[in-house]
């Protein structure tokens, strides 16, 4: 007696046999009740999932996934504002620093100056590059210097760390 | 009123309508909670993993290409988002490597099933749930979600003719479970 296999059962369902073959089957599905019921079933999975339809998702899951989406936009806005806050204050006391030293360099009278006249300030910064060699030399200059820079240092991480921690509670306030 | 497409849909999010996708979770959202409940097998874990695979398409929308078909690519985020939240629960991840045959014991579980239409596809869904998970989700993508045989390899990163040997196992082992639950029904012809 021969056997309805698998592979051919499925072949049919999918219409991937020719009419000879389907011919074929309908001979032995008349002739065997066994292999008629698993062609019954066989086609009967095909139709029921057919008609299978997808379950419910929870109601109200649009709203909530678009107020996280609202609340990630909002955060994320914030988020830019603070690194632009961040950054606006790193330059400042870099400019602030540079200021600084520049005053130091050339004393208190010239510094006056400086803000006073723009232009003047150039013409005798230039004619007194060789300051530049006495700044390597001088070690009260080189003390600030690496202080401030260390101090900058210091804020620069505290500032990392900060928005890092702020950038985790806002993920964990969206979840 | 003119349904839009979900290209369509795409294009306006992207332009700044926030809202507009609202459509998409709309269109896709029982057909992906489904997919995640058959992975994750749990009410719960499906719900949570379904907004996140939301938001993760959001955030991705950007790098979508319109060339690919936005099912596939978004099934493929889903059934992702599934998988990790299955590892971060510690389930038993071989679950899914399981042999079908396995299962076929599953039509012993309830001796009580009616072969009302409504019934069945009830029982059938059951039996489709506890099915390994690739086996499942072939089946779901390939007879609730429509895609093809082709899309199903994309989005379950299988080969064609494994994709294919999946859907025709599982369709033997549900075949086997109605047997075993002596269904009957008229000839088809």
């Amino acid at each position: 007696m021969v056997k309805l296999s698998d592979e051919i059962l499925n072949k049919f369902i999918d219409n991937e046999l020719n009419s000879h073959e389907v011919a074929d089957i309908k001979e032995i599905v008349d002739n065997d009740s066994v292999e008629l019921k698993k062609l019954q079933a066989h086609s009967a999975v095909h139709k029921i999932l057919n008609t299978i339809d997808p379950l419910p998702a929870p109601s109200g899951i649009t709203a909530r996934v678009m107020s996280r989406i609202a609340l990630m936009s909002k955060s994320s806005k914030a988020e830019d504002n603070f690194i632009y806050i961040i950054l606006s204050l790193f330059f400042a006391s870099i400019i602030a620093v540079l200021g600084y030293t520049i005053f130091q360099v050339n004393g208190s009278g010239e510094s006056s100056a400086i803000f006073i006249n723009f232009n003047s300030f150039i013409s005798s910064y230039l004619a007194k590059l060789d300051f530049v060699k006495s700044i390597t030399s001088n070690d009260q200059f080189l003390l600030i210097g690496a202080s401030l820079t260390f101090m900058l240092l210091i804020s620069a991480y505290y500032i990392f760390e900060s928005h890092k921690s702020f950038k985790q509670k806002l993920n964990k306030n969206m979840r | 009123m003119k349904k839009l497409t979900d290209d369509e849909i795409i294009e306006s999010v992207r332009r700044g309508n926030q809202n507009d996708y609202s459509l998409l979770i709309d269109r896709y959202k029982d057909r992906a909670f489904t997919l995640l409940r058959s992975i994750l097998k749990n009410e719960m874990d499906a719900e949570e993993a379904l907004q996140d695979s939301f938001l993760k398409v959001y955030h991705s929308l950007s790098g979508f290409r319109n060339d690919a078909k936005f099912s596939t690519w978004f099934y493929r985020i889903v059934y992702n988002t599934g998988l990790s939240c299955l590892t971060k629960k510690n389930r038993k991840i071989e679950k899914e490597m399981s042999s079908v045959e396995d299962h076929l014991e599953l039509g012993q579980l309830d001796d009580n099933i009616s072969f009302e239409s409504e019934e069945l596809k009830i029982h059938l869904m059951n039996f489709i749930e506890r099915l390994p998970i690739r086996n499942a989700l072939v089946i779901i993508l390939f007879y609730i979600d429509d895609l093809s045989l082709n899309e199903i390899s994309q989005v379950l990163n299988l080969s064609l003719v494994n994709t294919k040997v999946l859907l025709h196992r599982s369709r033997n082992v549900l075949r086997e479970i109605l047997i075993k639950q002596n269904y009957q029904e008229e000839f088809i012809w």
